[in-house]
């Protein structure tokens, strides 16, 4: 049962994702909305460094899915070759 | 908030964010299925449209440090910058802020280096200005910062000659410019010292002592 796990992982991966990048979000319009040196820095320090992490866990996320799914195709390949041959495997004399 | 309308840098940065606040919030409280749609619409929000805010908000924040509204943001720059805004006030700072070249960044204009990589030193220097501030001067108090800052180098006339290139006859037609032009381009004669043009700041220590050569 490791797919189920990896499924949880990747949306537990994503919401978080989703949260970092509205934190980012807010710190850079705080500086645009208000351009005075606190916000200014702390956007383009803490809300890219914010961002660029929240970006990295949806990439993070994508990969896994994405191998997730090559795993699954591959199991199913096997699978189906597994039967191909017991169908074409000829009786014992 | 009234600047917003007028500066398209800003107004791209936040419907971004907005947007892309949107489709965030839509994510988390929705809890969609994870299909390709719902994928590329992440993409959207958590990949491009945050990008473009960032992209867009880096621009305005650069330009943002130029402005004197963000050089008085700090308590011990007020009364530089109120200087400047003093329609009334006669020093060499006030009178470049009402130059419509400088106007709002006047502080930038003058205090900026020059050549190829001035802007980037300017930069540099500004953090190791974010730096003092919030180490040194944070609580000082203004009458305290009025007589204790000071530029941490000389002020170069090659500042100055950014506008005025000592090239014009009108420049050179004035008689203290004429006699004291190699001293002007070498730098060994400041534009902005006492007797001069300077001080160029009512309060500033440089221009005190100065006035006392």
């Amino acid at each position: 049962m490791k797919l189920p796990r990896v499924r949880v992982r990747m949306m537990v991966l994503l919401r978080l994702s989703a949260v970092l990048t509205l934190v980012g979000l807010a710190l850079m319009c705080w500086a645009v909305l208000q351009p005075t040196p606190l916000p200014t820095i702390v956007a383009m320090s803490l809300g890219q460094v914010v961002g660029t992490v929240a970006f990295g866990m949806f990439i993070l996320a994508i990969v896994i899915d994405l191998r997730r799914d090559a795993r699954a195709r591959r199991r199913l390949i096997d699978s189906g070759e597994k039967i191909h041959q017991d169908l074409h495997e000829e009786p014992p004399a | 908030m009234g600047g917003l309308t007028s500066n398209p840098l800003a107004m791209i940065a936040i419907g971004a964010a907005l947007l892309s606040a949107v489709i965030l919030v839509w994510f988390l409280l929705a809890r969609p299925q994870l299909t390709r749609v719902t994928r590329v619409v992440l993409l959207m929000g958590i990949g491009v449209l945050p990008l473009m805010t960032a992209g867009t908000g880096n621009l305005n924040g650069y330009n943002a440090t130029k402005s004197r509204r963000f050089c008085g943001g700090c308590h011990v720059m007020g009364p530089y910058a109120e200087d400047s805004d003093n329609l009334k006030s006669t020093t060499l700072a006030a009178r470049h802020a009402r130059n419509p070249h400088l106007g709002e960044d006047n502080c930038y204009y003058c205090h900026a280096d020059y050549g190829m990589f001035g802007t980037v030193t300017t930069k540099i220097g500004g953090m190791r200005h974010v730096y003092e501030y919030l180490f040194n001067y944070r609580n000082m108090s203004l009458e305290e910062a009025r007589t204790s800052i000071h530029l941490r180098g000389r002020y170069s006339n090659n500042t100055c000659m950014q506008c005025h290139s000592t090239q014009l006859p009108s420049w050179q037609a004035i008689g203290d410019h004429k006699a004291a032009l190699e001293e002007i381009r070498n730098d060994t004669t400041s534009c902005a010292s006492a007797g001069c043009h300077g001080p160029a700041h009512p309060f500033s220590k440089s221009g005190k002592q100065e006035a006392q050569r």
